[in-house]
């Protein structure tokens, strides 16, 4: 079992300085706490870096050497980076140091380092060979995943329910190989080969019978035919390997793209819609001007009414001078000029009020009355309808389209910035060679198919062969025949043994996911636990046998995390688990029952999350209780400078 | 005895073309005609006094142009009814008025309607 105990970063990712992480000997949690962009990932990057040599990026992409050291010793013109790795493995004591040392003065290519490994077992330190040997026995490129992960990488099991998914396979291979299962398939490999000795030696012998001489030449052709196949098939299978993993490579390549796809999706919604929003802001834009043209009359609109105002008044006032001056014609005439008739001696007494005088004369005041009249017609002739409600909503509609439109260009301008012109042509040149590598894998694994039946058709003849021979010279006690026979019988036992020993392992992890997913999940009344399949891909299956389709992101976490405890308490290579900002699609409700099950999914459990993530260290504190053994933080001294704190 | 001779064409002062070129700017009004007819009515709204503000540079207008069916003159005629020369005072309240708007424009977030108020 493999157990980390100090782990030493200098100059790798944000890390400057050496920092130091000091892990407990005992089972349980340690957690390292950061916030985004501290270097959580750039941690587990460190231990991947220092076991495996090489470290995922996004989209499990391989970074460059070149992208990992540190950028503030980089100002300052040093490069490279080391980490050292103090564990245990087995029951010895072991320190893996790797080192990027830079072979010239501005490093700017992975080309540019040098990678050096040290290994010191016991203190001593391994040549490179048993250090090759070593590594990947302790901890194997293909099952690194099951021990180093983040939430990116637990989202690729549910590739495990998907048949004929390619990383599908990859990862259930992965699992067989932890759970121990190629050294049994490798004994298959060789029982069958001294069988095709055994059958070959049979041939030989049974050439020195007359009687069996044809038979035996026959069986020897066909043993030899055998081998030609199966290295046929063997070479066929690499090929078939080879464009599986290019296939996954490019797997992930689109599927990291396929966010872009969708952004230049987003990006083509709004330029159609910029393009509307501008023409409706053109067609605002002239609507204010035509409304301001004609504007000008609204702020006359107050002058001309007081000015009406006064006219109005004046118009009065001319209007009574006028009446009186028309009775006081009446008075001295003794006649009505208007009526044209005679105005009696009564009426003219009635009319003479004492005290009425006029200022003006009766031309005057005609006069006065005609321009006021007139001045009044003239200002009503004037229109001054008032516009400005209608220039202050065509305003707030042109606003409001402006905004729009920024905020559609920005978005344009930022989905521009991601996805240059150069990835959505790369994107489509991936696009092509990915349906052109499952083509070719199509027809490889007809090929593959093809061989295969080969295989077993000149098997076939071989045990024809054999048992005509048998047949005539009478099975031979200690004889070549007897020896082959033996063979075959233990390559049948064994194949089904281990056919039976891969069976019960499934069923052993299921058992093992079923409790840890009970555990986890909120709804334990209404599951009945996980059901695994050929591949190790674990279905949720309710109370009634229906098997949960259509799993949302956080179930998939669930599930994943049962798969990664259930194989450590399964599988012959056990280690810690390291993992990386896990919880993101977690509800309260599952993240506390996640936290509380850490400690079961392996005896060490090192977690590296934002405190918002697991809702604050006093709830991790409180969830874990004395499983947990320490705490670290990572503390920011500027963009380019973390410091790893322990937490007292 | 003094004659007034009225203008047939006004003249924006040179103060009043810097400003007339950011009115242009904000892409409010279609011409510089309706900027103008603007700028005569803002100043008779602020109660602008009459005067006569003579200017004479290149920016100019036919009176005639700017007031091609007569009603802005004889509403001029009308609400001062004291004044002989409407082209000058035309001239006046452009001048005056476009520099109170001036003003208002400098204002970082301005909008049309602040013009009303």
């Amino acid at each position: 079992m493999l157990r980390l105990h100090k782990v030493e970063i200098e100059g790798f990712g944000p890390f400057a300085e050496t920092e130091v992480i000091d892990l407990p000997l005992e089972p349980g949690v340690t957690v390292i706490y950061g916030k985004n962009m501290l270097g959580k990932t750039s941690t587990l990057s460190a231990l991947r870096f220092a076991f495996l040599g090489s470290v995922l990026g996004r989209g499990s992409k391989e970074r460059g050497i070149n992208d990992l050291s540190n950028r503030k010793l980089a100002e300052a013109g040093r490069y490279g980076f080391k980490v050292r790795v103090a564990f245990d493995y087995d029951g010895e004591r072991y320190e893996l140091t790797r080192e990027a040392r830079p072979v010239v003065e501005k490093p700017t290519m992975p080309g540019h380092y040098d990678v050096h490994v040290m290994l010191r077992q016991g203190g001593n330190v391994v040549g490179p060979d048993v250090l090759k040997t070593l590594l990947v026995q302790i901890l194997p490129y293909e099952v690194a995943r099951f021990f180093l992960f983040d939430g990116e990488l637990l989202q690729e099991y549910e590739e495990l329910l998907i048949k004929e998914s390619g990383s599908g396979k990859m990862i259930s291979d992965a699992i067989e190989k932890i759970l121990g299962v190629p050294i049994l398939t490798k004994a298959v490999s060789h029982l069958s080969l001294l069988s095709e000795n055994a059958a070959r030696q049979e041939g030989k012998e049974a050439t020195r019978n007359q009687s069996t001489a044809a038979l035996g030449i026959a069986l020897q052709q066909s043993v030899v035919a055998k081998e030609a196949h199966k290295k046929e098939l063997e070479s066929l299978s690499n090929q078939l390997e080879d464009l599986e993993s290019t296939r996954l490579q490019i797997e992930g390549f689109l599927r990291e793209k396929d966010k872009f796809k969708f952004l230049l999706g987003e990006k083509e919604a709004a330029s159609e819609r910029l393009g509307k929003v501008k023409e409706a802001k053109e067609k605002s834009r002239i609507q204010l001007k035509d409304t301001m043209s004609e504007s000008w009359r609204s702020l006359l609109r107050e002058p001309v009414a007081k000015a009406i105002s006064e006219v109005e008044a004046e118009v009065s006032k001319s209007s009574e001078e006028w009446l009186l001056s028309l009775r006081q014609a009446a008075i001295a005439l003794r006649h009505c000029q208007v009526c044209e008739q005679d105005v009696s001696s009564i009426a003219i007494s009635k009319l003479s009020k004492a005290g009425e005088s006029l200022e003006l004369e009766a031309g005057l005041i005609q006069y006065n009355l005609s321009q006021a009249l007139g001045k009044l017609s003239k200002l009503q002739k004037f229109s001054y309808e008032d516009r400005s409600m209608e220039v202050n909503l065509i305003w707030k509609d042109f606003r409001e389209k402006t905004f729009e439109e920024i905020e559609l260009s920005d978005k344009i301008s930022e989905v521009d910035s991601q996805v240059s012109e150069s990835d959505s042509d790369l994107f489509l040149e991936k696009q092509v060679r990915f349906s052109e590598t499952n083509e070719k894998i199509g027809v490889l694994k007809s090929a593959v198919y093809q061989c295969e039946r080969k295989v077993e058709n000149t098997e076939m003849n071989i045990q024809e062969y054999r048992k005509k021979i048998e047949q005539i010279t009478g099975l031979k006690k200690d004889g070549i025949q007897e020896k082959a026979n033996v063979i075959r019988a233990a390559l049948e036992v064994f194949r089904e043994s281990v056919e039976r020993y891969k069976q019960e392992l499934r069923k052993k992890v299921e058992a093992s996911a079923t409790d840890l997913f009970l555990k986890m999940t909120t709804e334990k009344r209404e599951y009945a636990g996980l059901e695994i399949n050929q591949a190790y891909g674990l279905n949720i299956k309710a109370n009634d046998g229906i098997i949960e389709v259509g799993r949302s992101a956080g179930a998939e976490h669930v599930v994943a995390l049962s798969l990664m405890g259930a194989l450590q308490r399964n599988a012959p290579l056990r280690g810690p688990i390291v993992m990386d900002t896990p919880f993101g699609r977690l509800d309260e409700d599952h993240l506390t029952n996640v936290i509380s099950t850490l400690p079961s999914l392996a005896d060490q459990v090192i977690l590296l999350v934002h405190e918002k993530e697991v809702g604050g260290r006093a709830n991790v504190r409180r969830i874990l209780g004395a499983a947990l053994l320490r705490e670290y933080e990572l503390e920011k001294v500027n963009i380019r400078h973390t410091k790893i704190r322990r937490v007292k | 005895m003094t004659i007034d001779f009225d203008k047939k064409q006004i003249s924006l002062s040179t103060e009043g073309q810097l400003i007339l070129a950011r009115i242009k700017e904000l892409e409010w009004f279609h011409e510089a005609q309706d900027i103008v007819r603007f700028c005569i009515a803002y100043a008779i709204k602020m109660k602008v006094p009459e005067g006569d503000s003579s200017a004479s540079t290149e920016t100019k207008w036919a009176v005639a142009a700017l007031d091609e069916t007569g009603e802005l003159r004889e509403l001029l005629n009308t609400l001062f009814p004291q004044c002989k020369t409407p082209g000058r005072l035309m001239e006046h309240f452009m001048n005056e008025g476009i520099k109170l708007i001036g003003k208002k424009i400098e204002k970082p977030s301005v909008s049309p309607s602040d013009l009303f108020i």
